[in-house]
């Protein structure tokens, strides 16, 4: 398997190359090829699970080269992006239609998953910089795909504050580098580990905070978010919400908290992580409330639930990490749901303004199942999946002496029920508005890739039974966080 | 709109001397990318001033004639086959060597007698071809505002 690790980036960027090549003759190119690209892709992801390796680019070896390197976290990680891609890329194939150029969209689009399946399988702190800007690059275009008002102002609301972040990350990989001679995170972790934390190392940890803060859209630093995720096309915001928060934000900032600076140096850490996610979780949450977007509410309460990530992997132990990473996942599959919904809501009305919608049940049945359901898994109403991520989440705060976040954890649930209750009832329940009577359902493809995450909303469920606190796919993770590099698992790490 | 392009570009003197210069200009060019493996600049700096050599003939000549000369489409396209001679490279030196780019010598520095490597080449493509649709794209779209909403607009090509 370990040979396969460079065709995670090589395949999707091929393809976003050969795009331009062929389709200006051959228009059915772009769909046909990014859906095959993306299932290869998934069905790949999935053939990594159990499996853990490396991979030398060029054959150099650690201290010369570039390592890529498979573990379990890579493997949830690989698993969740292509996943929620392929379904992106079904719904794309109607979708984008009303928009004027495939060719240029899939090519993005493919960009946007090289440089994110870049980013977690690289094990070198500067090829994830560069990853993560080819990410950044790809979606502030497709942010300001639709090149009306808003997204152009969105998409330079976007650009300015992804610049700031990442010219904060590249400073501090800068002073890291300064400071222990290398770039591959495994053997800055060794070196860290034997010279201990000094004054430009704690800067440089700041500046990751703030950076990739900035990348999660952590509540200080979440201005640009509410703006950009609704701006794109309804796919993108998906990949937006559903993965790229996630893995430019929350998985890089857990690979360097947990593998790179172990807990053991700083103490206070957590206690700043446990505070920027508890604030994410409330500030998101209710500002979602007062939302008429359709989208800009999910993208509000896509804060929120960062929050509850950050929180959960602020506790430390080994049952908030659990909470976190699965509540990662389970949030990429639902909120892409929904964004989908939304996005088969403007298709059908060319409107998402909640005002201005009503009486969708009646004319768009599937769309309205498929939105009752992805609401029910966000705000956790068992037996779907995010009940099981937030209770786990909530379990660990107890158990880890934070009765308060579990408290705060469990009400902002229950706010995020009324906000999704509210778009339900103003979209899909109330009385028919002028713009809602002749409404049709959405294509077919559109409505297979809202059935496949649907299911995956189910099926994430089945999870639990393999173990509350070993859930499949989440244990190897939790271990690869715990136990990288040789560094000790921490024992009640700076509770 | 056929007034405006009859007229396009600056006027005779920049014409003349642009017509001139890009010939050179572009020469040069393709000078610093043939020995891009043994001197300073290389691949990138040649593609650099092969696009400049485009972009002046289109200053002075104005839009249409420079997207006759070569047309955004074209240039993406080119740009495009520069980034998978990389991949290309990439996979036939995993072919041979058992890992992506590791056959530095039989692969990427085939035509090293010659002073220059197909990296550098693909590079040239890649930089110059981008920076001309850069050019291109951004001078061809304008930002209007109307009723207070900002648009895009595109120019038709002729």
């Amino acid at each position: 398997m370990e040979n396969a690790l460079p065709f995670f980036v090589a395949i999707p960027l091929g393809a976003a190359f050969f795009i331009p090549l062929v389709s200006l003759t051959l228009k059915w190119v772009p769909d046909l090829l990014a859906n095959a690209v993306m299932a290869v892709l998934a069905a790949m992801a999935f053939l990594t699970i159990g499996q853990a390796g490396f991979y030398h680019m060029g054959g150099w070896g650690t201290h010369l080269g570039i390592d890529l390197r498979l573990d379990g976290l890579t493997t949830l990680m690989l698993v969740t992006i292509n996943t929620i891609g392929l379904a992106m890329a079904i719904f794309s194939v109607q979708y984008m239609t009303k928009y004027t150029s495939k060719l240029r969209y899939y090519s993005l689009f493919l960009c946007l998953i090289a440089g994110l399946n870049g980013i977690v399988l690289t094990g070198d702190l500067f090829n994830l910089y560069i990853f993560m800007e080819i990410v950044a690059i790809s979606s502030y275009a497709l942010v300001a795909f639709g090149c009306e008002h808003d997204e152009l102002e969105a998409a330079f609301k976007y650009a300015v504050l992804g610049t700031v972040a990442s010219a904060f990350i590249l400073i501090g990989i800068a002073l890291l580098y300064a400071m222990l001679g290398t770039l591959n995170m495994a053997e800055m972790a060794v070196k860290l580990a034997a010279g201990g934390m000094n004054m430009p190392l704690t800067v440089a940890l700041g500046l990751f905070l703030c950076g990739f803060g900035l990348k999660a859209a952590l509540v200080p630093f979440h201005a640009w978010l509410p703006d950009a995720h609704p701006a794109a096309p309804a796919p993108v915001s998906a990949m937006l919400s559903g993965v790229v928060i996630k893995t430019a934000g929350i998985y890089v900032l857990s690979r360097l908290i947990f593998n790179v600076f172990t807990v053991q140096l700083v103490p206070d850490l957590f206690s700043i992580l446990r505070l920027f996610g508890v604030v994410s979780m409330i500030v998101g949450g209710i500002l979602a409330l007062g939302q008429w977007d359709m989208k800009r509410l999910l993208a509000y309460s896509s804060i929120s639930q960062i929050g509850y990530i950050v929180v959960g992997l602020g506790l430390g132990t080994p049952l908030g990490l659990t909470g976190a990473l699965f509540h990662m996942l389970n949030h990429s599959v639902f909120k892409s749901l929904l964004f989908l919904n939304a996005g088969a809501v403007e298709y059908a009305t060319g409107s998402r303004d909640l005002r201005h919608l009503g009486g969708l049940s009646r004319n768009l049945p599937f769309t309205a199942n498929m939105s009752l359901l992805g609401s029910m898994a966000i705000s956790g109403i068992p037996p779907f999946n995010g009940f099981w991520s937030k209770l786990i989440i909530v379990l660990a705060c107890i158990e880890s002496g934070h009765p308060w976040l579990a408290l705060a954890a469990v009400a902002m649930s229950l706010v995020t029920l009324v906000a999704v209750l509210k778009m339900l009832k103003r979209a899909f329940y109330e009385e028919h508005k002028p713009l809602t009577v002749h409404a049709t359902e959405v294509p077919v493809l559109m409505r297979a890739a809202m059935l496949l995450l649907a299911t995956l909303c189910v099926v994430l469920a089945l999870l639990v039974l393999t173990g509350l606190r070993t859930p499949f796919l989440i244990a190897p993770a939790v271990d690869a966080l715990s136990t990288w590099a040789g560094t000790a698992p921490g024992q009640g790490m700076g509770i | 709109m056929n007034d405006r392009t009859q007229h396009e570009g600056m006027d005779l003197v920049a014409k003349a001397i642009a017509g001139w210069l890009k010939g050179f200009i572009l020469l040069f060019g393709v000078y610093l990318v043939l020995h891009s493996h043994e001197t300073p600049g290389g691949g990138f700096a040649g593609g650099i001033i092969i696009a400049c050599a485009f972009i002046l003939f289109t200053l002075a000549e104005g839009q249409h004639a420079g997207m006759k000369l070569l047309s955004k489409h074209a240039a993406a396209k080119l740009a495009s086959v520069g980034a998978l001679i990389f991949l290309g490279a990439a996979i036939a030196s995993a072919c041979r060597k058992g890992a992506l780019g590791a056959d530095h010598a039989g692969i990427l520095l085939f035509l090293e007698k010659n002073a220059m490597s197909l990296y550098d080449l693909a590079l040239a493509l890649v930089v110059s071809m981008l920076i001309y649709v850069v050019f291109s794209v951004t001078s061809a779209v304008h930002v209007t505002v109307k009723d207070g909403q900002r648009k895009m607009f595109r120019q038709r090509r002729t």
